[in-house]
């Protein structure tokens, strides 16, 4: 009985060598696509560095500025396009595997991080959005003199940024139809409550707000400015 | 400049220019809906043409924005009258030629100058002039002071000089001219002020511009023809006009608006014409036509209240904003000075502030637009300042008063111009001499209405 056991333990132990050894060309070949995609996207970076040098293009957006990206647009292209070139090559590597398990798995793996990518993308340009808008309506409503000026710009930043936000988690597909109904109902029921709260529940203050501005508007300084 | 298209003319127009062929002066007045003034002015024009040029070929264009008052309909239908109780002793030979036409483009005073502009060009006038259609002070002597110097002196451009209250202009008075002034070295004292003379050959200038798309379109017309003519060395003067009354508010006009087309043309030209400026110390005065005399008007009540609530407003909330064009000291400067009672925005820390910028504009620290909107509370916070210093003052005062502020202007050109050749991020300018007294010739100011 313990020769058989033996024996079938020795078995065991080969069927697993013999499937490591059967997976090393596999990843002979994914480690050498990525080694490809690696060099690739280094020449890639080097190349778009170089020429953002000469077109002297290289000096910080406001656009990243905005989305807390201190680098210049240049660095972030040539990293944006490094990444890109090492998921390409991964994907020709995983395409060139053998059909089987781990095949599958692992072009499962490469086939999301597009879309993990373009979401990241989202939330950066989200991001950078959301601050401009911030700043605009900052601007707007300061040289306008509202009180709320402060609290506006940190609303629409908000807002923006939970746009966006929903647009990245529902191209993950994270949670797709709970998103989509939380979303809905959040802001239909902001505008409702907006409107119920300045139409109705503060309907004596906001026509006491509304004629203040307007006599404020009217009130001329007597200065003439141009 | 790169030479571009001239404006589109109507066929209409076309035909009528052919008939009339070549000629010597052109009055041009740009409107929207002024039906109620544009007659007074029509009538001005025709009796300064008739008194001052009779013999000369003339023609009055009015460059219309689709008014609906039916100001279009009162420049074909006003009489003239009897001009011989306007002009006793001068009778016009022949009647006025009058075109009427909608311009093409966005909408703004700046298309409608362009396609006065390109009726001249197209007529080969001599001389030109443009006036504004909302005039109610215009006599037939502006058009003999617009016209004279170009047509009998050899000038290529006449700028207007008013006798305008304190308080009329205020971004003429702490931004445009100073900042002209001590760019280009000529003191050209109304360089926005909306009627102007020029010469043909400076008409057909202008529209080589490239940039007709932009705030040159509306408001910053009045700066870019006198920057133009100031940078490009033409033989500049000005001519006393006396008071600009005018209808108090162009409905369409929103300080915000108006201070981004102005400063925005301002800055984009001193990107066009670095090389100029950045070699001119000091400044010089600029010969006047005519003669300055007082002109008396209402004193103005002026409340500052909502300039001081503005500017401290933007004090508390902005200051994220200017940190990307300006240094941490000025950014304290102005926490101080929103911070004192009345408010105090020094002359020194002001002018590093437009200088601050002129410098984040031209390296785009941030959208453009969005920088010179930030602008707003802290040029309301200068006027609250310099309303505060000058309430109690006599007229001679206040105007030395913003000699001082020119000075100061020219004074820290320098440390604009070695912060702007050092491109490298995050260099700012440096502090700006104090320059306090001003010399007592400075003190003859043009005579305040007021």
């Amino acid at each position: 009985m313990f020769e058989n056991l033996g024996r079938q333990i020795g078995e065991a132990f080969l069927r697993l060598g013999e499937a490591f050894l059967s997976v090393i060309p596999a990843l002979v070949v994914l480690a050498g696509a990525l080694l490809v995609g690696l060099v690739v996207g280094g020449a890639v970076r080097l190349a778009l560095n170089l020429l953002f040098r000469i077109a002297r293009r290289g000096d910080s957006s406001p656009l990243l500025r905005a989305a807390g990206l201190k680098a210049p647009p240049s660095v972030v292209a040539a990293g944006v396009s490094f990444w890109v070139a090492v998921v390409v090559a991964l994907a020709v590597g995983v395409n060139a595997l053998e059909p089987g398990g781990l095949k599958n798995a692992l072009a499962g793996v490469v086939a999301f991080l597009p879309r993990l990518l373009t979401s990241a993308l989202f939330v950066l340009v989200g991001v950078g959005l959301a601050a401009l808008a911030r700043r605009s309506v900052l601007l707007a409503a300061v040289n306008s003199g509202l009180p709320w000026a402060r609290s506006g710009a940190r609303l629409v930043y908000v807002a923006v940024l939970v746009f966006f936000a929903a647009m990245a988690l529902d191209n993950v597909g994270v949670g797709r139809s709970i998103l989509v109904a939380a979303f809905s109902i959040v802001a239909g029921g902001f505008v409702l409550a907006l409107a119920l709260a300045f139409g109705l529940g503060a309907r004596d203050l906001a026509r006491g707000y509304l004629e203040k501005r307007l006599r404020a508007e009217e009130e001329d300084s007597g200065i003439r400015h141009v | 400049m790169a030479a571009s298209a001239s404006p589109v003319l109507d066929a209409g127009v076309m035909a009528r220019l052919q008939t009339l062929g070549r000629v010597d002066v052109l009055v041009g007045i740009p409107s929207f809906n002024n039906a109620r003034t544009i007659g007074h002015v029509v009538r001005a024009v025709a009796a300064g043409l008739a008194r001052h040029f009779p013999d000369a070929k003339t023609v009055l264009v009015n460059s219309d924005g689709g008014s609906t008052d039916g100001t279009r309909e009162v420049v074909v239908k006003t009489e003239l009258g009897d001009l011989t109780e306007i002009l006793v002793d001068a009778v016009p030979t022949s009647p006025l030629a009058r075109i009427v036409t909608p311009y093409s483009g966005l909408p703004g005073k700046g298309s409608a100058l362009r396609t006065i502009f390109g009726i001249a060009a197209e007529l080969d006038a001599s001389a030109c002039c443009v006036v504004d259609s909302d005039l109610r002070s215009i006599t037939p002597e502006w058009v003999e002071l617009l016209l004279s110097p170009v047509l009998n002196h050899g000038y290529e451009f006449v700028a207007p000089l008013y006798a305008r209250h304190r308080y009329d202009g205020t971004i003429t008075n702490t931004i445009v001219y100073p900042l002209t002034r001590a760019l280009y070295g000529r003191r050209v004292r109304q360089p926005i002020g909306g009627d102007f003379g020029f010469s043909g050959s400076l008409a057909r200038r202008f529209l080589e511009y490239e940039g007709w798309e932009g705030p040159v379109a509306k408001y910053g017309v009045d700066i870019f023809m006198t920057t133009t003519a100031l940078a490009e060395s033409r033989r500049v003067c000005q001519a006393f006009l006396g008071a600009k009354l005018h209808d108090p508010k162009d409905p369409g006009a929103d300080l915000q608006d108006m201070l981004v087309q102005v400063v925005s043309t301002l800055f984009d030209l001193m990107g066009r014409y670095t090389d100029v400026w950045k070699g001119i110390e000091g400044s010089e005065g600029v010969r006047v036509f005519g003669l300055p005399y007082a002109v008396g008007l209402e004193p103005v009540p002026v409340k500052i209240e909502r300039l001081v609530s503005l500017f401290r407003q933007g004090a508390a909330e902005l200051e994220s904003v200017w940190r990307s064009f300006l240094p941490e000291d000025v950014l304290r400067g102005i926490q101080e000075s929103a911070a004192r009672f009345p408010p105090a925005l020094s002359d020194e820390l002001f002018v590093r502030i437009v200088y601050g910028a002129a410098i984040g504009y031209a390296r785009r620290s941030l959208p453009r637009e969005t920088l010179i909107r930030s602008l707003v509370p802290l040029y309301l916070g200068k006027v609250a300042t310099y309303v505060e210093e000058t309430r109690e003052v006599e007229a001679g005062e206040a105007e030395a008063r913003l000699e001082t502020l020119a000075r100061v202007y020219e004074s820290g050109k320098a440390s604009l111009v070695s912060a702007w050749d050092d491109g490298s991020e995050g260099t700012t300018l440096k502090e700006v001499d104090d320059v306090r007294e001003p010399r007592e010739t400075d003190r003859r100011g043009v005579p305040e209405t007021g």
